[in-house]
């Protein structure tokens, strides 16, 4: 663990440290222990070296603390003697004297009050991050106090914020991240926000090349130009969608770092893994090459796939390609029964997709080797076995029983290079 | 004189009295703040804060015997403010750890460090000793000191990581030692 420590500790000292690197160095920090302890040691270190090769034998200090006081006692006087004077003042004659002086008193204490309320009102450059829109709830946490969120206010660095519905956080260089219902995030600097989970999608500004804007989560670190994409963190690590520009992804546990372009997707595992995910490409091309009718009629209709039997019997479109790894989103629309399935491996394992007739439902399906999941409107379905075999590559197959009919549109997959469904 | 003699002066107004405080205490509170704030005048400026702080303090402070830990608090207060107040200032990066280490309580304070330290820097040969000086006393950067000898920047900053571990090993080592 040092070991990995060690060039982070000294990249903080010498200045240089990266946005991946200030990440570990701080989550190290924060979770104590042995690490943390071998980090404050070498950073007090740095201090205790200036100290211990200063030569002054502190007579800097005294000389300066004695001046100081010798300033305090000098200010303590000054007031001690305008009150002595005022008060040697006859009555008559101070009648007449203190409207001036009550007058400088009100103008001090209204400038004063002007600068306490400016500087509670915006305590560093981050004040100018504020709340610009919320579709609903949202809290934020100012150490440890949580207070509802509302549009308009202004949020400073350490605050903890929290969606419950969308929820969007201007920073002061124009740059715009809405963050998901049920999204948590912290804002670390001005142009810097620490995702802890959920979903934002993200408008950065131009950024200077020397000080990118930068998005951390607990696996990675984004450092930004100007640009959008989407960042989510969840169990599963953390995914980052880019639809323009160029970011800088890096996972923090290995380090390992990537350059995205437009289009480009990746994904960080909690292990620091970093793999990058091809660009989302539309399921069906044209003439629904690469598909095969099995069952039933199946046609391409601006955009959308349309499939029925029109005997009565059962409708299937099947891949000819063989995936073990994909991520895919659509939404469907069932007519004439009561659910549909879509259907991964050949029909080795299965989803039964459940709709109210004629609604449309949104499908997402991810596999990654073993790992297989599908949900549909954000509500997980279960696995079930087709043929029940152990997992192995396949093609992806929809399925709709006798009578009825099966609608496909906005269907996009995203798999690892070379393949197609 | 005692210090809690000392204390009662400072607290009827004896500037010379609390001037003996400020000797008395003024090296432990430097090892103190040096613990969270690397740069030398930085520590120099936190601790007279401290001290003009407690100074103000003293005539709501009774009790004579707890003056150094009183003081400790003042002086943990200013660093955890100085390392605030520079938050906006510093590069994002570095702000970010900055953060963490605000939030951490202080696990390393101890008396014998700076004693164990100056130890071990005698035992060091004096061109690695002049390296750590124009370091962290100076505050050259890595930078002008790699030009200067001739070397890349991440030589030095890896040999000047391997003489701050050496330390703490000796470091260690010595108050290990004194403690059994």
């Amino acid at each position: 663990m040092s070991a990995e420590l060690e060039p982070l500790i000294a990249a903080y000292l010498d200045g240089t440290l990266d946005a991946a690197g200030a990440q570990i160095l701080a989550e190290t920090i924060r979770g104590g222990g042995t690490s943390a302890r071998l980090i404050r040691e070498h950073l007090a270190l740095a201090g205790e070296l200036a100290q211990a090769c200063d030569s002054s034998d502190g007579a800097t200090v005294e000389r300066a603390v004695a001046e100081r006081m010798r300033a305090d006692g000098s200010a303590t006087a000054f007031v001690a003697a305008v009150g002595r004077g005022l008060g040697r003042r006859s009555p008559r004659r101070r009648a007449r004297r203190t409207w001036p002086v009550a007058l400088a008193a009100a103008a001090v204490i209204a400038v004063a009050l002007t600068a306490w309320w400016q500087l509670a009102a915006s305590p560093d450059p981050v004040g100018a991050c504020r709340i610009v829109a919320m579709a609903g709830g949202g809290a934020v946490d100012r150490n440890g106090l949580a207070i509802p969120a509302h549009d308009g206010q202004v949020l400073v660095v350490g605050d903890h914020i929290t969606a419950t519905a969308s929820l969007t956080v201007s920073f002061p260089d124009g740059s715009r991240i809405a963050l998901a219902d049920g999204g948590v995030a912290r804002v670390v600097g001005p142009q810097a926000l620490r995702l802890e989970r959920g979903r934002l999608d993200a408008e950065i500004a131009p950024q200077q090349a020397e000080m990118p804007f930068a998005i951390t989560t607990p696996e990675a670190a984004v450092t930004v130009l100007g640009t959008a994409f989407t960042v989510v963190a969840d169990a599963s690590g953390t995914r980052v969608d880019l639809y323009r520009g160029v970011v800088q992804l890096a996972g923090v546990a290995s380090r390992a770092g990537i350059t995205l372009h437009a289009g480009d997707s990746a994904r960080v595992t909690a292990d620091g893994t970093l793999a990058t995910i091809p660009a989302w490409r539309p399921l069906f091309p044209a003439q629904l090459a690469g598909w095969q009718q099995q069952h039933g009629h199946w046609e391409l209709i601006g955009g959308s796939v349309r499939g029925s039997d029109p005997a009565g019997g059962k409708a299937r479109l099947l891949g000819e390609q063989d995936l073990l790894d994909l991520e895919l989103v659509c939404r469907l629309r069932i007519a004439g029964v009561e659910s549909a399935e879509l259907q991964v491996g050949d029909y080795n394992w299965f989803f039964t997709i459940p709709t109210t007739p004629g609604r449309w439902v949104e499908v997402r399906l991810q596999q990654h080797g073993e790992t297989l999941s599908c949900t549909a409107d954000g509500l997980v379905l279960p696995r079930e076995a087709g043929d029940g075999a152990a997992m192995r590559p396949g093609p992806l197959g929809f399925y709709v029983a006798p009578h009825g009919s099966l609608e496909i549109t906005d269907a996009q997959i995203a798999t690892p290079a070379g393949t197609t469904p | 004189m005692e210090e809690a003699e000392l204390v009662r002066q400072a607290r009827s107004g004896d500037r010379d009295a609390f001037g003996g405080l400020v000797r008395l205490h003024q090296a432990r509170l430097r090892g103190l703040a040096a613990l969270s704030i690397a740069g030398r005048e930085d520590v120099h400026d936190v601790v007279q804060e401290s001290f003009v702080d407690a100074w103000r303090g003293l005539p709501g402070f009774y009790d004579e015997g707890e003056f150094g830990p009183w003081l400790r608090t003042i002086c943990r207060n200013r660093v955890r403010k100085f390392l605030r107040d520079r938050l906006p200032r510093r590069r994002r990066e570095l702000a970010l750890v900055d953060e963490a280490l605000i939030a951490a309580p202080d696990p390393l304070e101890d008396d014998r460090r700076l004693p164990a330290l100056r130890a071990c820097l005698e035992r060091l040969p004096a061109t690695q000793r002049q390296l750590l000086t124009q370091r962290y006393h100076d505050d050259q950067p890595v930078q002008d000191i790699a030009a200067a000898l001739g070397r890349s920047p991440n030589a030095v900053s890896m040999l000047l990581l391997r003489l701050r571990t050496a330390l703490l090993a000796c470091m260690a080592e010595r108050i290990d030692g004194s403690g059994a």
